[in-house]
C-alpha cells in the first residue's frame, strides 16, 4: 500500500504543481515513468546575490513518502553555506523531527506529512536569499558569506552566469 | 490598481432575477422558437458555404447570415476614432465569445484560431488557422499573416472574458510584441432590457453562451476605436493600451491573470458540487459509530492526506472499506472538503517564503500551459537568460 500511496500523492502535488506553479520554480518527475526522481528548477530571488540565476536540482523521493522526506541536491555548481559542496541541500525541512544531531531546529520547521514539495522548493529559495549561517553544510561558504561578502556576491554571480550558459 | 476581488469580475448567473426573470420567462416560447429557426439558418449556411466556391460575395452573404443567426448588430461608435488602415494589430478588451465576430463585422479584422473552417466561412467569421502552440510561433505567424496580406489581426490580451462592469483581466504582454504600434478598440454590448440576459457567466459553456445569442431577439456591440498607441517596449505599450481601454470603460485594471479565472472556476464549481453533497448527507452523517479498525483506516490515509479533516475521510472509508480506494477518490476530486488549518506554528522562514513569492507574483505569465516539461524548462532557461542579458549587458551598450 506504502508505495502505491506515495505515488499518489507525488501525482497530485505534480498535478497541483502544473495547474498552479510558484513563480520562478518548475518542478517535475524527470520522466514520467518514475514518480520518484524529480527535478527542479529554481530561480534565484531577486535582490540578492543570487538574482537571475536558474539552478537545477534532483529530488529524490523514498517510497514511505510523504512520512519520510525527500532528499534534495543541486545538479549545477553551487556556492553556499546551507548546501554541500557536492549540491546536497542542508535545510530543516528536508529533516525528519528526531533526526537533528546538532538539535539547532524546532521539530516545527522540519518535515512532517503535511509539509509538500512546493513548500520545500518554497523554503530553498529562502534560503537562497537568506542563508543560515549557524548550520554550516559548507565552511568556506559560511566564513566567506560571514566575512568577506563582496567576495561571496562576486563568486555567486559568476555561478549565476554559469547556469544561464553565459559568458563568466 | 487597489485590492478587486475576483468574484466581481464575473456573473455567477447569466438570468437576471426579480421581475426581470419573470419578463425571460415570459418571453421563453417566443425565445426557443427562435433559438430553432436561427439553428436552420445557421445549418443552412454552413451547407452553402461547403458546398459553394469562396467568392467575395459569398463572403459578404455568409456574415451577413450569420449576424442575422446571431442576432448581432454591430455599431461602431460615433465618438471614438476612425478605423486606422496603416495599423496592423487591433486590440480588444473581452466580453463574450462572439467578439472576433464582432470585431471583424466592424474593423475587417482576423483573430487566429485553432478551428480549421472552409475559407469563405472563417473569413465571414474573422478567425483565421494559426499554429497556437505557443506564444513565440503564434507571434510569428502573426508578424507572416499581416507582411502578406492587407487584413489586419485582431487580439484580446485578457484571453478571456469578464463582466465589463468591475475591471479588466490582467492583459498579456506578446499581442505588444507584434508590432510597435497598435490601435485599442473598446467593445461593449446591449441586449433588450426585457431578457436582460447576459453575455456570459462564470463556468459557462460555450454553445450555452452562442444559444442564448439565438434567444434573445438581438445582441447590439458597439465597437469604438481608440486613439493609435505606439510604443517599441511591448512590456510598456501593454500597460497604457490596458490603461486607456479600462478608462473608456470605465472600469479598473487588474492583476488578476486568466489562470486566475480558471482557479477560480474550479473552485466555484467545488463548492456547488460541496453544497449538494452536503444537503444529501445530513441524516446519514449522524448515526455513524465507527469500529477500531476503520478508525486505524483513517488514522492510514490521514498521514498520507493531512490536511483532508478525519469525518470526511471517516464518510468515505465507510463506503469503501478501503485505504486505498479512499486516497484516490480524495485525490482524484471525487470527494470534496474544505482543507484543514494547519494547527503546527509555522516556520519563522515561511514569512520570507511568503514574500518572495507575492514578488515573483506580479510578473507572472501563464504562457506555459501545454508544454512539455523538457520545453518548460528549455523556456524558463532562455527567459531567465533574455532578461539577465537585458539587465547586465543592454544598459551599458
Amino acid at each position: 500500500m506504502m508505495a502505491g500511496s506515495a505515488l499518489r500523492r507525488l501525482m497530485a502535488e505534480y498535478k497541483q504543481l502544473t495547474v498552479n506553479p510558484p513563480e520562478g520554480i518548475l518542478a517535475g518527475p524527470v520522466n514520467e515513468e518514475n514518480f520518484f526522481e524529480w527535478e527542479a528548477l529554481i530561480t534565484g530571488p531577486e535582490g540578492t546575490c543570487f538574482e537571475g540565476g536558474v539552478f537545477p536540482a534532483k529530488l529524490v523521493f523514498p517510497p514511505d513518502y510523504p512520512l519520510s522526506p525527500p532528499k534534495m541536491q543541486f545538479t549545477c555548481e553551487i556556492f553556499h553555506p546551507n548546501i554541500y559542496s557536492d549540491g546536497r541541500v542542508c535545510i530543516s525541512i528536508l529533516h525528519a523531527p528526531g533526526d537533528d544531531p546538532m538539535g539547532y531546529e524546532s521539530s516545527a520547521e522540519r518535515w512532517s506529512p503535511v509539509q509538500s514539495v512546493e513548500k520545500i522548493l518554497l523554503s530553498v529559495v529562502s534560503m537562497l536569499a537568506e542563508p543560515n549561517d549557524e548550520s554550516g553544510a559548507n565552511v568556506d561558504a559560511a566564513k566567506m558569506w560571514r566575512e568577506n561578502r563582496t567576495e561571496f556576491e562576486k563568486i555567486a554571480q559568476r555561478l549565476v552566469r554559469k547556469t544561464l550558459d553565459l559568458p563568466v | 490598481m487597489s485590492q478587486i476581488d475576483i468574484n466581481e469580475l464575473f456573473d455567477e448567473s447569466r438570468f437576471p432575477s426579480g421581475w426581470r426573470l419573470f419578463s425571460v420567462l415570459l418571453y421563453l416560447p417566443i425565445g426557443l422558437i427562435l433559438v430553432l429557426f436561427r439553428l436552420i439558418v445557421c445549418l443552412l449556411l454552413w451547407l452553402i458555404a461547403a458546398i459553394l466556391p469562396d467568392s467575395q460575395a459569398l463572403r459578404l452573404f455568409l456574415n451577413r447570415g450569420h449576424a442575422f443567426a446571431f442576432g448581432v448588430i454591430v455599431k461602431v461608435s460615433p465618438d471614438g476614432e476612425q478605423k486606422d488602415e496603416q495599423i496592423h494589430v487591433v486590440i480588444a478588451n473581452s466580453i463574450s465569445i462572439l467578439d472576433y465576430f464582432v470585431l471583424s463585422t466592424a474593423a475587417k479584422t482576423m483573430t487566429p484560431s485553432l478551428l480549421n473552417l472552409p475559407d469563405s466561412l472563417s473569413n465571414a467569421l474573422g478567425i483565421q488557422k494559426m499554429n497556437m502552440n505557443n506564444k513565440d510561433v503564434l507571434v510569428a505567424e502573426i508578424k507572416r499573416f499581416i507582411s502578406n496580406s492587407k487584413t489586419s489581426i485582431a487580439l484580446q490580451p485578457e484571453l478571456d472574458t469578464t463582466n465589463s462592469r468591475k475591471a479588466l483581466l490582467k492583459f498579456n504582454t506578446w499581442p505588444f510584441c507584434i508590432e510597435p504600434a497598435v490601435q485599442p478598440v473598446v467593445l461593449q454590448a446591449w441586449r433588450p432590457e426585457f431578457v436582460d440576459i447576459q453575455l456570459t457567466s462564470i463556468a459557462s459553456i460555450w454553445w450555452m453562451d452562442i444559444i442564448c445569442f439565438m434567444f434573445v431577439p438581438y445582441t447590439i456591440f458597439t465597437v469604438k476605436f481608440l486613439k493609435v498607441k505606439r510604443n517599441t517596449d511591448a512590456h510598456v505599450l501593454v500597460r497604457e493600451v490596458e490603461k486607456d481601454i479600462a478608462q473608456n470603460l470605465k472600469i479598473e485594471t487588474s492583476l488578476h491573470t486568466i489562470s486566475d479565472k480558471a482557479e477560480y472556476i474550479k473552485r466555484h464549481i467545488m463548492e456547488e458540487v460541496r453544497n449538494q453533497n452536503q444537503q444529501n448527507s445530513i441524516i446519514s452523517d449522524s448515526q455513524i459509530v465507527p469500529s477500531m479498525e476503520i478508525l486505524r483506516m483513517v488514522r492510514q490515509v490521514s498521514e498520507v492526506l493531512p490536511l483532508v479533516p478525519h469525518n470526511v475521510i471517516l464518510k468515505d472509508l465507510l463506503k469503501t472499506r478501503n485505504v486505498d480506494v479512499t486516497i484516490t477518490n480524495i485525490l482524484d476530486g471525487i470527494v470534496t472538503y474544505t482543507p484543514e488549518t494547519v494547527s503546527t506554528t509555522i516556520a519563522p522562514s515561511s514569512s520570507t517564503n511568503k514574500r518572495y513569492a507575492s514578488t515573483m507574483k506580479l510578473n507572472s505569465n501563464n504562457s506555459t500551459v501545454g508544454l512539455t516539461f523538457k520545453e518548460k524548462k528549455a523556456k524558463m532557461i532562455s527567459e531567465a537568460r533574455e532578461r539577465y542579458i537585458e539587465k547586465h549587458f543592454l544598459k551599458d551598450c
